[in-house]
């Protein structure tokens, strides 16, 4: 039942973007994120959108995997694109009674739903491409130099590690509950927003048992292999640049300079 | 029949009914369309008689699980077709048929999660939307049969020990009186007295009320004692079924497959090598007792 949930999930593959450096896949996302925030014609979004297209088709990734990965986001978009065609003043389009709709309203709601979708689709590809693992390897360095000043950098990556590891197994928890629960006559499929929620009581509890249950476990364990936090902690899997991180570096690099010459230079649409 | 048994009969009212499982062409995909798509189940069929007692054995991963979930509509085939009673799991008749099937999964005691351990098991009930005094009846009578005292059904599910929260979970099962009961390595983790007491109900619930069972396990041991024939699951398939003794005759095909023969099996099979005319067809521990007298009189006389 809640197997096929993709957000975020790794999906294995042999690219030079399975294979880069988990830091320079997270700082290459943020500039992406940054020129997205940014882009303001038509003609940037367009050129974004065959950016992530290009890659998602380069990385090997079912163009189907990615697309289920949007649909959660759906509710936001069409919400912000409602606010914005019906409170943005200008010139008038349309007019009955209190409900105007601008030139400039649909624009912006077009701009804004363009943003968020490319903005959702940049990162997922980052999440697909990289283990949760090594996602929080990267983050854990890259935030590295605020342990300076006294933010707990090591522990915080080993709670998102812990909380990324736990995902699946609590998925997997969830759907078995559910299924014995099914079992005795629980149905989660049909009935009033009501009537579903209670039916959520008999999987919740179970499941928050046995997350506290496995939360013990794991204490122990990693106290019993002398586990106390960052300090003089050395790892195993030590973070190296290879050809993978200048090929994909370069890449968005060549994109960047194409974008700002279209935008800036050429064509100010 | 034990006390246990006896107590079942007259106070769940629990009856065998005549029931069969019956599997066609049975193919089952996890993640279809996807990098992880698994096959899980690649062309099962089988047959579950009415009243039988079914071993199901297989390596980790073998679709065992996999298989018993299409039993009450848990999963839904990608191809083929599963009956009970005769009857088309599907359709209109689906939620009903779905009913005389009820599973005990491992580790039944995780499901628990009501405040008593009474609303626990009256739960399947107060969903069917029995009345009051209906489930009152019932739930006192299961939790009687299963050896759960007055008392205890009024404390928190979590306060139980190990054995106790089992066959509290399992009576939240039989409760709603299934005519097929699945069950799903039903003793693991127990203690040795744990074990015997859920054996003994089970197949006193067979024995007694004819009520079908389906026994998923991994020890030989349990599968020997106790059920009537066996199927042989591997890689999704059914590799072999049959009476348990014939079954458990093939021991270079069990192994090949990551699985083994009982214990006593091997012994007697080792004693053989040395004394020809002992008979090595024998899977349990009282068998292979009668065998060795027999042999040592002869020897003596």
């Amino acid at each position: 039942m809640f197997r096929d949930i993709t957000l975020g999930q790794y999906y294995p593959g042999n690219s030079p973007m399975h294979r880069a450096d988990p830091r320079v896949k997270i700082i290459l996302t943020f500039i992406l994120m940054t020129t997205i925030m940014i882009a303001k014609s038509y003609t940037a979004f367009l050129m974004i959108a065959g950016l992530i297209l290009a890659t998602v088709i380069f990385c090997r990734i079912p163009f189907g995997y990615t697309v289920k990965g949007l649909k959660p986001i759906m509710p936001v978009v069409v919400f912000a694109a409602l606010v914005n065609i019906f409170t943005t003043e200008g010139t008038l389009l349309y007019k009955f009674r209190f409900i105007h709709i601008t030139y400039e309203g649909l624009d912006t709601a077009a701009k804004m739903s363009l943003r968020i979708v490319t903005l959702i689709a940049g990162t997922s590809i980052m999440l697909l491409t990289t283990t949760p693992l090594s996602l929080t390897d990267g983050i854990e360095r890259l935030l590295y130099p605020l342990s300076r000043i006294g933010l707990p950098v090591h522990e915080f990556a080993m709670m998102m590690n812990i909380a990324l590891r736990f995902i699946p197994t609590l998925l997997e928890e969830t759907d078995k509950v559910m299924k014995a629960q099914t079992s005795r006559g629980v149905d989660f499929e049909t009935g009033g927003i009501i009537e579903r929620g209670k039916s959520f009581i008999p999987v919740l509890v179970p499941l928050f048992v046995s997350a506290l249950r496995r939360a013990d476990e794991l204490a122990v364990a990693m106290e019993a292999r002398c586990y106390r936090g960052g300090k003089g902690r050395t790892r195993m899997r030590q973070l190296k640049l290879s050809k993978a991180d200048l090929q994909i570096t370069f890449f968005l690099a060549a994109f960047e300079f194409v974008l700002l010459y279209v935008q800036y230079f050429k064509m100010p649409v | 029949m034990t006390q246990i048994e006896q107590s079942i009969v007259q106070k769940t009212g629990i009856d065998g009914g005549k029931m069969s499982v019956t599997v066609k062409n049975l193919s089952y995909v996890y993640m279809k369309g996807t990098a992880f798509e698994k096959k899980a189940l690649d062309d099962v069929s089988l047959n579950i008689e009415t009243g039988e007692f079914v071993g199901i054995i297989g390596h980790t991963g073998s679709g065992k699980s996999t298989l018993v979930q299409h039993f009450n509509g848990l999963l839904k085939p990608t191809a083929g077709s599963v009956f009970i009673n005769g009857e088309e799991l599907k359709g209109n008749r689906a939620k009903e048929l779905k009913r005389k099937v009820g599973i005990v999964f491992q580790y039944p005691e995780h499901q628990l999660f009501e405040e008593t351990v009474y609303k626990d098991i009256a739960f399947g009930l107060v969903k069917r939307g029995e009345s009051k005094d209906v489930i009152d009846e019932k739930v006192k009578k299961t939790a009687k049969a299963l050896g759960l005292s007055e008392e205890l059904l009024e404390k928190s599910p979590f306060e139980l020990s190990g054995g106790q929260k089992r066959r509290a979970a399992m009576a939240g099962i039989l409760v709603l009186q299934p005519e097929i009961l699945v069950l799903d390595e039903p003793a693991a983790g127990l203690d040795p007295k744990g074990r015997d007491e859920i054996f003994g109900l089970i197949s006193g619930l067979h024995k007694n009320l004819k009520m079908t069972v389906v026994l998923v396990s991994h020890s030989m041991e349990d599968i020997a004692k106790y059920v009537d024939s066996v199927i042989v699951m591997n890689r999704g398939r059914i590799e072999m079924s049959g009476p348990t003794r014939s079954i458990f005759s093939k021991t270079d095909r069990l192994e090949e497959m990551g699985l083994a023969v009982p214990q006593i099996t091997y012994l007697l099979k080792r004693l053989k090598e040395r004394i020809p005319d002992i008979n090595d067809s024998i899977i349990s521990v009282s068998e292979a007792r009668k065998e060795l007298e027999k042999y040592l009189r002869k020897a003596d006389g």
